[in-house]
């Protein structure tokens, strides 16, 4: 600890916040010099006793993580880094790290391991991300725009579109779809024949079909009519789908 | 005549009466189908099911749900399409439906089709009705995803066949659980029109080919608090189909009064949680290995209200406890109150590296509150408790209604969501 500090204090990594960037920054946590932290660049805050350094993005560098933990650690636990990684949680990447160190330690058997606290961390960062993919997937909303592109529009905590593209890509099978990170200002896009995430920091959408209003009364219409008098329960209501998806579901927004 | 009022009639208003009549079937539920996309066609089926929106009381809303029409020959006392009921009728045209369905589903309002109907005519050609809807549907819309039907009590294996080719899952509703509630309330039912049915669709599914015969199983719905039945005499019922027509399902729908008979009761609320409860001991007797007699008998045939079913056979068996979780086989685990179906798991894969104490219960998701009584770890409870009865019925009361409080009006309790929503995120991780 004391020479560390005499070394300016504990190192932090920063990487550019993209997948390889993190598990380039991985890599030289383990290759150079072991990290108090490791950050997406921009979302930190700067104490007195860290130094900083910013990673390089190194593809090659990122691939040998990645295999690595594959061939040592596993599937699941590549997934559960993943999911790790969509995550919110500033301090995302740090427990990641210390979750593979763990799991280069003592290989596959980690996953098993739930009660220790590095594999417990990692769990309890995912969870969210997963739940809140689970609701989103019901919870988006199309809208049918000029030319029969669908665009949906969505805010959601957890970086969300590496998940849905591919999942809508796959059920969407003949139609040309957007979905619109509206807080990260990025898209989901597919032309059906592939799909991808692209900037859409200039992005405006095309205008909405003639019959978009119509289907969208009709939902209204039978989302209203399902509710049993007798049983309301807007508290219940409220607890399932939380307000805060609220504002791009068509039956809750008033079809806005 | 009646065909130049369908004809004219809005398509919102068609949606609102025929939406509205078929909400009182619980299933609602999109899973036990897994498929992904097929090009060329729209929608996949994902196993643990989607809910896409909740209704105003709560409910999941994952398929569109109508009934074809509500024409009806029939009268049973309990339903609100009664032929002798003074409402409005009307129908979708083949072409109306399929087209609500694909326009919903691409929007991403829907998983599917739930489809009931009426009975027109005899139950055979309302199938046919029903059959002409699903085959447009799924051959010219080229649509993919997941479809549930009813089939019409009364139906011939021919059609009943038909049917579960073109769909995910089927049901028949029992609606009444007894014979003498059937005589009484549905005098054109009976036992044997029901059952039959059952079986067909039971032997469809064994007989399963290639090209797929409901491949998401079957399911049936019963009626609470419109009869006098007993808990006891429904969850040996639900029990006995489970283990007779391999259902995947038994769905418990709160009597909601809608006709006047003089056996029916008249004007209140929903016995909800009796609903609660019922699908709690159901969920006991599918996956935590319980029985109906031992949860309930002749002399107890009600389900508790004020403590679950599991916390309320655990206090009659206390000699059973306490469990010592690093040791106790996970059949016995999951009796503990407190202890469900994920933590028991997690329990057993966890204790082969760590010998556990109440903080890792904790962390693997334990509700402590309840277990405390029943378990000790590495040979200890967690506190000096001095266990009998009356001390922790007190405490576990105490415990739910503090809860209760917490969560009114609202009688359904967490506790019944908890394990759906967890099953759904555990089927997400399984993808990878
Ligand atoms: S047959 Fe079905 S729709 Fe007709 S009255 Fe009976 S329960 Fe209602």
């Amino acid at each position: 600890m004391c020479d560390r500090r005499a070394l300016g204090g504990h190192l932090v990594y920063l990487y550019d916040g993209s997948f390889e960037g993190m598990l380039t920054a991985i890599f030289e946590a383990y290759y150079r010099e072991a990290p108090g932290r490791i950050l997406a660049e921009g979302c930190w805050q700067q104490a007195l006793d860290e130094r900083y350094e910013k990673v390089e993005t190194d593809l090659s560098k990122s691939g040998r993580v990645h295999d690595a933990i594959e061939a040592k650690i596993g599937k699941t636990a590549l997934g559960m880094v993943y999911y790790g990684w969509l995550s919110h949680e500033p301090e995302r990447a740090t427990r990641i790290y210390e979750f593979l160190r763990l799991g280069f330690r003592i290989g596959p058997g980690i996953t098993a391991r739930l009660a220790d606290p590095a594999v417990d961390a990692l769990f309890r960062i995912n969870r969210p991300v997963l739940r809140e993919y689970d609701k989103q997937r019901g919870f988006l909303r199309f809208s049918v725009m000029e030319g029969g592109i669908y665009y949906a529009k969505e805010e959601t905590v957890s970086y969300q579109l590496p998940l849905l593209t591919p999942y809508f890509f796959d059920r969407m099978t003949g139609d040309p779809f957007i979905i619109h990170d509206v807080g990260r200002r990025l898209a989901g896009v597919s032309d059906t024949r592939q799909w991808r995430i692209v900037s859409a920091e200039t992005f405006t959408a095309p205008d909405m079909s003639p019959e978009e209003m119509d289907y969208r009364r009709l939902w209204i219409a039978f989302h209203e009519t399902v509710a049993i008098q007798s049983r309301l329960n807007p508290k219940l209501q409220s607890q399932m789908a939380p307000k805060r998806y609220w504002k791009y579901m068509t039956e809750m927004n008033g079809g806005k | 005549m009646g065909r130049v009022m369908i004809m004219s009639m809005d398509l919102a208003d068609k949606l609102r009466i025929l939406g509205g009549a078929a909400r009182y079937d619980s299933a609602c539920t999109s899973s036990g189908s897994q498929r992904g996309g097929v090009k060329g066609m729209t929608g996949n089926a994902v196993s643990c099911g989607i809910c896409h929106s909740f209704s105003a009381d709560g409910r999941c809303v994952s398929l569109l749900k109508v009934l074809l029409t509500n024409h009806c020959i029939n009268d049973c006392k309990y339903c609100y399409n009664r032929s002798s009921n003074d409402i409005e009728r009307t129908a979708f045209t083949p072409e109306e439906l399929a087209d609500l369905t694909m326009s919903f589903y691409k929007r991403n309002y829907i998983e599917g089709l739930f489809l009931s109907s009426g009975i027109v005519r005899d139950p055979d050609y309302t199938m046919e009705l029903m059959c002409r809807v699903l085959a447009l549907l799924r051959g010219q819309y080229g649509f993919n995803g997941y479809i549930h039907a009813k089939a019409i009590p009364g139906g011939s294996a021919g059609m009943i066949s038909r049917l579960g080719r073109l769909t995910d899952r089927l049901s028949v509703n029992i609606e009444l659980p007894s014979e003498r509630s059937l005589v009484l309330l549905a005098p054109q039912k009976d036992k044997e029109k029901i059952l039959n049915p059952m079986g067909l669709i039971q032997r469809g599914i064994r007989d399963r080919d290639q090209r797929g015969f409901a491949p998401a199983g079957q399911s049936t719905q019963m009626i609470i608090g419109a009869t006098p039945d007993t808990d006891y005499q429904i969850l040996r019922l639900s029990e006995s189909l489970y283990r007779k027509f391999e259902l995947r399902r038994v769905f418990y729908s709160a009597y909601v009064p809608v006709g006047d008979h003089p056996a029916l009761p008249v004007a209140g609320k929903p016995p909800l949680l009796r609903e609660h409860r019922l699908y709690q001991a159901d969920w006991l007797l599918r996956f935590y290995g319980f029985s109906a007699d031992e949860l309930l008998d002749q002399r107890r045939p009600a389900l508790d209200p004020v403590l679950d079913p599991k916390c309320q056979w655990a206090l009659r068996h206390l000699e059973t406890f306490p469990v010592e979780v690093n040791r106790a086989d996970y059949s016995v685990l999951l009796r503990v109150p407190g202890i469900g179906v994920r933590s028991a798991k997690r329990i057993c894969v966890a204790r082969r590296t760590a010998s556990l104490d109440f903080e890792h219960l904790r962390k693997l998701g334990v509700v402590l509150k309840r277990a405390v009584y029943f378990i000790t770890c590495k040979g200890r409870y967690q506190t000096d408790l001095k266990i009998n009865e009356g001390f922790i019925y007190r405490n576990l009361a105490a415990d739910v209604g503090s809860r209760r409080q917490i969560a009114a009006p609202a009688e359904q309790l967490s506790f019944f969501s908890e394990p759906d929503r967890e099953d759904a995120i555990q089927c997400v991780t399984g993808e990878l």
